[in-house]
């Protein structure tokens, strides 16, 4: 346990050292500073006091920039590994493949929260240099943003040990994506089908990460209030088992490849 | 002498790829305290049986057996130091926290490690560069940082594939006393190389592979120095490219 | 830098799907417009510019309805409050029980909890103010767009009261759509209804607007009937100001 303990804590530092070197979430709040300060400074047909927008822009740009950072952190956990060669020594030490998945896998989530709770700081700043106010339920919609990033690190790490870089990273974000808009409408979509098609919707339906389950921007922009507690557990299991057979499936590839 | 005793215990071990065989029934034994050089042209199946006796790669078929147990098992490695050929490590890191993220690995406490890292960079001469990124490393110094990152769980068995390429004369010079000084201590260490004068100065055996079949296994004084017999001819008899 | 040029290639996707979202969710009813000479937004865009100009009315539409999307939110507690009539036919088409469907679908239930408000509120009053930044976005973004001109009116106008706004917002929208009957209608409203007494003002516009509706009507369109009810009203206007002036 305590071997375990250590391992997983050099991984989750190793991480953090490679996401907070890389730069991108000092480039990504550039780019958001960037679109956000004109945005605020605007006057629509000069009318002032409108705020919501600015919040909801806020917030798209956190959930797109935590997207980016998690399908980043879990393409380039195993990949790099296995092009500079550092698996082998990795692996030539006292750690299994299982035990290496799950440390990387938490650290890659680790670090993905902790540039998430950095965009958050900024977000809560703006909103209180503005004058604005909270919402009860907003800890409650980090939360759920934050599952929604360890789902995003186990979408794009099992693709990452699939296919390409550039397949994954796209798949991935087409996935996590199409889903958080238009997840919801897929029965719909599928009534108008023929039958073969509605099955392929449904089915996508059925197993597709529903990554719109995650997302309380709405709630947040509009004051909607918290989330009832039964569904927000729910909504939370739903992240750890999807996460879980993804690990699982993970594993089980990371196992047969050929060293 | 039984397999129990043999730091290194290889019996008729073969590994297939696609129908190739990668390895062909080698046996091969190393015995505490011994340096044994690996050698073979490329594509000899030197690394795959590095890899195999590092756990990494099952055989098809055979025994491969390292410190009295199985490689995979983790316990076992964790008594095994390991240099890959050619590795570029991690890019953000520098000299100093690649060997912590490497003890970290081992499950050494921190104050080990800490202790550790700094006598092993003064000994492979990185001391000057630890807080440096590892992208800004030479390849010769990638090299020495690998060194570093093997030796650092103090490890029985030392298997080190291509060690001196990307040294320097002076840095070959140092690794070698590195190595003596290992030995002195009683190591094991296995390497594969190109380097046969390297290897003839450091060896108590060699193997020499040729496509997958271990060709030739001997002790090194009995064929080095006399300048009839010296290692390099050895090699060129054995692969059949002697003039 | 490496960095950024990631992260501009991330933002451009992330527009791009905005985009599609947007597009996808609208039925395209007429041709795009394509004005030589509009500048930056003419050359990116093009033809889109329309479409992404009804993708912020559809914005606009849900920030109404209190951040629902009426095209698929489905109400968790189904609680109606201050609601008007005129949706009544959209809520009879969007909020399914579950027993409409059959079998329980789980990702509907959880869809329906998280997505939704217990409690359906329009936005009123000052609060309205709030939809102004996506109808700018739209008019922007087709400075042709003349329902969401003429909505934004009705907001300042009606919603807001604020008839400094509202005149703003015609006078804006007449710069891009010189004698457009529908904004020169809007305008005449707002100078009759502001109780100032700006008759010879208003009955300039609703003049305006009744000739460039006839104008309109002579070179043929495809929204002939509503410029006929434009025309109509505008002359319903000035009717009722030669009355008073009568009776004055």
């Amino acid at each position: 346990m305590k071997l375990f303990a250590r391992q997983t804590i050099a991984l989750v530092k190793l991480s953090f050292i490679e996401l907070w070197r890389r730069n991108d979430v000092f480039a990504l709040v550039l780019l958001g500073l960037a679109l956000m300060v004109p945005l605020s400074m605007a006057t629509p047909f000069g009318a002032e006091g409108a705020s919501r927008y600015l919040d909801e822009m806020a917030l798209l740009l956190v959930w797109g920039f935590s997207l980016f950072i998690a399908l980043g952190a879990g393409q380039r956990l195993f990949p790099p590994e296995f092009e500079s060669r550092t698996i082998y020594p990795l692996l030539a030490k006292p750690i299994s493949r299982g035990r290496l998945l799950i440390g990387k896998y938490i650290g890659a989530v680790a670090a993905s929260w902790s540039a998430l709770a950095f965009f958050y700081v900024i977000f809560v700043a703006s909103v209180l240099l503005r004058g604005g106010t909270f919402a009860a339920e907003l800890p409650q919609a980090i939360v759920l943003h934050f599952a929604f990033v360890a789902l995003a690190v186990a979408v794009s790490l099992l693709g990452s040990l699939i296919v390409t870089a550039s397949a994954n990273l796209s798949l991935s974000a087409l996935v996590l994506v199409g889903m958080f808009f238009f997840g919801r409408r897929l029965p719909e979509y599928a009534e108008g089908l023929n039958p073969a098609l509605a099955w392929v919707v449904k089915a996508v339906y059925a197993i597709a990460p529903h990554s719109e389950f995650f997302d309380m921007r709405q709630r947040l922009v509009h004051g909607w209030g918290a989330v009832d507690g039964v569904v927000f557990f729910v909504v939370l299991a739903y992240a750890v088992v999807y996460v879980s057979i993804l690990l699982s499936l993970a594993s089980f590839v990371l196992g047969r490849k050929r060293l | 002498m039984s397999e129990c005793s043999d730091i290194v215990y290889l019996e008729r071990v073969t590994r297939v790829f696609a129908r190739a065989k990668a390895v062909d029934d080698l046996s091969l034994k190393l015995k505490a305290g011994e340096v044994m050089g690996f050698l073979g042209t490329n594509g000899a199946g030197k690394t795959t049986t590095i890899k195999m006796m590092l756990g990494l790669l099952a055989p098809t078929s055979g025994t491969v057996k390292v410190l009295g147990g199985d490689p995979s098992d983790p316990c076992i490695r964790s008594h095994i130091g390991y240099m890959p050929e050619v590795a570029t490590y991690y890019p953000y890191l520098n000299a100093r926290e690649l060997l912590a993220f490497y003890g970290g690995i081992c499950g050494l406490d921190a104050k080990t490690v800490r202790s550790r890292t700094d006598s092993l960079l003064e000994s492979v001469g990185l001391a000057y560069a630890a807080k440096r990124p590892l992208k800004t490393y030479s390849k010769g110094m990638l090299q020495r940082a690998g060194i570093a990152q093997a030796l650092l769980n103090d490890p029985d068995l030392l298997v080190l594939d291509e060690p001196f390429t990307g040294l320097d004369p002076l840095a070959r010079i140092h690794f070698r006393e590195l190595l003596r000084n290992l030995k002195e201590r009683g190591k094991t260490i296995f390497f594969s190389s190109h380097e046969l004068g390297e290897t003839e100065l450091l060896c108590d055996r060699v193997a020499i592979m040729k496509k997958g079949h271990c060709v030739y296994q001997g002790p090194v004084k009995d064929i080095a120095g006399d300048g009839a017999t010296n290692l390099e001819r050895l090699f060129l008899k054995t692969l059949g490219e002697a003039k | 830098m490496n960095a950024v040029g990631r992260v501009s290639g991330g933002i451009c996707g992330v527009a791009l799907v905005w985009c599609l979202v947007g597009f996808c969710d609208r039925d395209v009813e007429r041709m795009p417009q394509v004005v030589k000479g509009e500048g930056a937004l003419a050359v990116a865009f093009g033809d889109a510019r329309e479409t992404i100009s009804q993708v912020f009315v559809h914005k606009a539409d849900s920030y109404f309805h209190g951040g629902i999307d009426m095209e698929c939110d489905h109400l968790a507690g189904h609680v109606h409050a201050d609601h008007d009539d005129d949706h009544e036919d959209c809520h009879d088409g969007h909020y399914h029980d579950e027993a409409e469907h059959g079998s329980f679908d789980p990702w509907r239930w959880i869809n329906s909890h998280v997505r939704a408000p217990d409690v359906h509120r329009h936005l009123g009053g000052s609060e309205t103010i709030e939809l102004m930044p996506w109808f700018w976005a739209s008019v922007k973004a087709d400075p042709h767009n003349i329902e969401a001109w003429t909505t934004t009116w009705y907001i300042a106008n009606n919603m807001m009261k604020d008839r400094a706004l509202a005149l703003r917002v015609v006078a804006e929208g007449l710069e891009k759509n010189p004698d457009d009957p529908e904004l020169l209608l809007c305008r005449g409203r707002t100078i009759y209804d502001n109780g100032r007494g700006e008759f010879a003002a208003a009955r300039e516009a609703f003049l305006a607007a009744v000739e460039a509706a006839s104008r309109m009507l002579q070179r043929g369109g495809s929204a002939e009937e509503r410029i006929v009810q434009v025309r109509k009203f505008a002359q319903a206007y000035l009717d009722e100001m030669a009355k008073r002036e009568a009776r004055q």
